[in-house]
């Protein structure tokens, strides 16, 4: 089978603002944030040829887009699927595009994730009510009246379990969490941007033990959007391409169940671990090379799961990578630049993705008067948010401890 | 005590593949999926044996005794059925006898009866029957029952 690697680059990026309460439609929003990557990219609407979205809880089709945004395509698509999607659907458009089926793919993530429907069947106005549908989701008639219909609760079982396995104590959450944070206040675009210490981390209130509030992601409204193309193309377009070396899409563990794979031998270790000889053979680097990441944070916890499954540190190790200040912008291994899912915003992954992109091209959007040109101080307490030395980039996702996705980038 | 769960607030629809499985918690019974061709246990009840692929499959009743393998602590709720429950403990039992022939077992989570100061990974549980109100259905629940010599439990630090 010939490589598809470095023959399809990510050349847009952009988004909406993360917003509390939009007041905006889906359509209206996912409009706004694929003009914005196509701008970064130097694209007309009239060229781009495929628009593909995901959504669980709303979003709006791919053809509404296409057509409020004048795209005509060659390749439409829409997943019913949630964190680890948006690294799997930008594999799908690189086959797509080597294979000459499309030639440049908008994907793109929009959500009134705040004031429309939230995760977990919080209804806008306090705990709702809840009919259970099994068409998508299989286990939900034994989880919900189990009390489980929450990542926190899903995510809870599993770290209680690695707390107990390894000794490890929820001051390593805190500290993702602060360290998450202290990037989200060199990043304009952050909802929540003052720092916090590991101390107010562990003053904050409970949500589901072991979880406090500020292991949860954000709840917000907003769109992201990045752009696929070939390398071909990519060479004409306004930016540094950002080359997409190997991925893995949606891989899950065995007997994955959904949330509920309980069952299995150490299920606290993510899935990651089936797939990663594979994710890391394809893109022909290793892990200790990776220069930035992003890590799909929907609570703290899930950073350290997927550290150990993708093999970026031996299972159990991640909480003294993360207490040696691995994850920070002068760590081993700067992690959630931009502030990730827990400070930023939440777009289900996809504006981790704009990060490292943003990152890989040396222009982090910073308090660096040149950063557009790549020019930066890399003086933390001037604001700037550059990683030093960035050229290879890992965008790592789970959709629960059973599934994820990677993408391995290089500029 | 943890507070009662309001099962009102909570709508479900058994289909073909679970509904004998809610015909056994009626009538005070733990079932989990058992193969007839490879005698594989699972849970939830699936239509197909993910071993050996037979949709010949038959059930296991669970005497539905077990240990606490994990639990995690719902202290706010998002669906209304939980609002008066919390805090409520929500326990994962890996159950004694449902070992399959290939050696893999089955771990069941369901909300606890005990309180979290009481849980702890490594004691015995049980399971319990509660009806589920404004239907017919009826719902396990996991009660702590006995002592370990070896348990872990949450430390808030
Ligand atoms: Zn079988």
């Amino acid at each position: 089978m010939e490589s598809l690697s470095e023959k399809v680059c990510i050349v847009g990026v952009g988004g909406t603002a993360y917003m509390k309460a939009s007041h905006r439609t889906t359509l209206s929003m996912s409009c706004e944030a694929i003009k914005k990557a196509m701008d970064d990219a130097g694209l007309s609407a009239r060229e781009v040829d495929g628009v593909a979205g995901f959504q669980v809880n709303d979003s709006v089709r791919n053809e509404y887009v296409a057509h409020a945004l004048g795209i005509r395509m060659n390749y439409g698509c829409d997943l019913y699927s949630g964190g680890s999607t948006p690294e799997a659907v930008a594999l799908h458009a690189a086959g797509l595009i080597a294979g000459g089926y499309c030639h440049t793919v908008a994907i793109y993530r929009s959500m009134n994730g705040r004031t429309g429907r939230r995760m977990g069947g919080q209804a806008v106005g306090g705990p709702g009510s809840i009919v259970v549908d099994d068409t998508q989701h299989y286990n939900q008639q034994f989880a919900v009246p189990a009390g489980i219909s929450s990542a926190g609760a899903l995510f809870g079982i599993s770290a209680m379990r690695y707390l107990h396995e390894f000794g490890a104590s929820t001051r390593t959450f805190g500290q993702i969490a602060a360290t998450f944070r202290r990037h989200a206040s060199l990043n304009p675009r952050a909802l929540m941007r003052t720092p916090i210490t590991v101390e107010d981390h562990q003053r904050s209130r409970w949500v589901v033990k072991p979880f406090r509030l500020l292991d949860f992601c954000l709840e917000n409204d907003t769109a992201q959007a990045f752009i696929v193309t070939s390398r071909e193309r990519a060479y004409d377009l306004k930016q540094p391409p950002v080359y997409i070396l190997g991925g893995i899409a949606r891989q899950c563990s065995p007997d994955p169940a959904g949330g509920w794979n309980y069952s299995r031998p150490n299920y606290y270790v993510h899935s990651g671990i089936y797939a990663r000889n594979r994710l890391w053979g394809n893109a022909g680097v290793r892990a200790d090379q990776i220069d930035v990441a992003s890590i799909y944070d929907a609570v703290s916890y899930c950073v350290i799961e997927e550290l150990e499954a993708f093999g970026f540190c031996a299972i159990g190790e991640a909480p003294g990578l993360i207490a040696d200040g691995g994850l920070g912008l002068d760590g081993v291994l700067p992690c959630n630049t931009g502030g990730g899912q827990l400070s930023e915003g939440y777009a289900h992954g996809v504006g981790l993705i704009n990060e490292v992109v943003r990152q890989l091209r040396h222009r982090a959007d910073d308090a660096c008067p040149g950063w557009a040109a790549g020019r930066h101080s890399y003086d933390r307490a001037a604001g700037c948010r550059q990683v030093r030395k960035a050229s290879l980039g890992a965008c790592i996702a789970e959709g629960g401890d059973t599934r994820g996705s990677a993408l391995i980038l290089r500029s | 005590m943890a507070g009662p769960i309001d099962y009102s607030t909570i709508t479900i629809y058994p289909n073909p593949d679970t509904v004998e499985w809610w015909e056994g918690t009626r009538s005070g019974k733990l079932l989990v999926r058992k193969c007839n061709s490879c005698g594989y246990m699972f849970f939830p009840p699936y239509p197909m044996c993910a071993r050996c692929n037979s949709m010949d499959l038959g059930w296991h009743q669970s005497a539905g005794t077990g240990i606490v393998h994990s639990y995690c602590v719902i202290v706010q709720p998002v669906a209304a059925a939980f609002v008066s429950a919390v805090p409520f403990v929500i326990g994962l039992v890996e159950l004694d006898d449902c070992r399959s022939p290939d050696g893999s077992l089955i771990r069941i989570p369901f909300a606890m009866l005990d309180d979290e100061d009481e849980v702890a990974i490594g004691l015995p549980a049980g399971v319990v029957f509660e009806p589920m109100a404004g239907s017919d259905l009826v719902m396990p629940r996991w009660k702590l029952k006995g002592t370990s010599p070896r348990t872990w439990q949450f430390q808030e630090g």
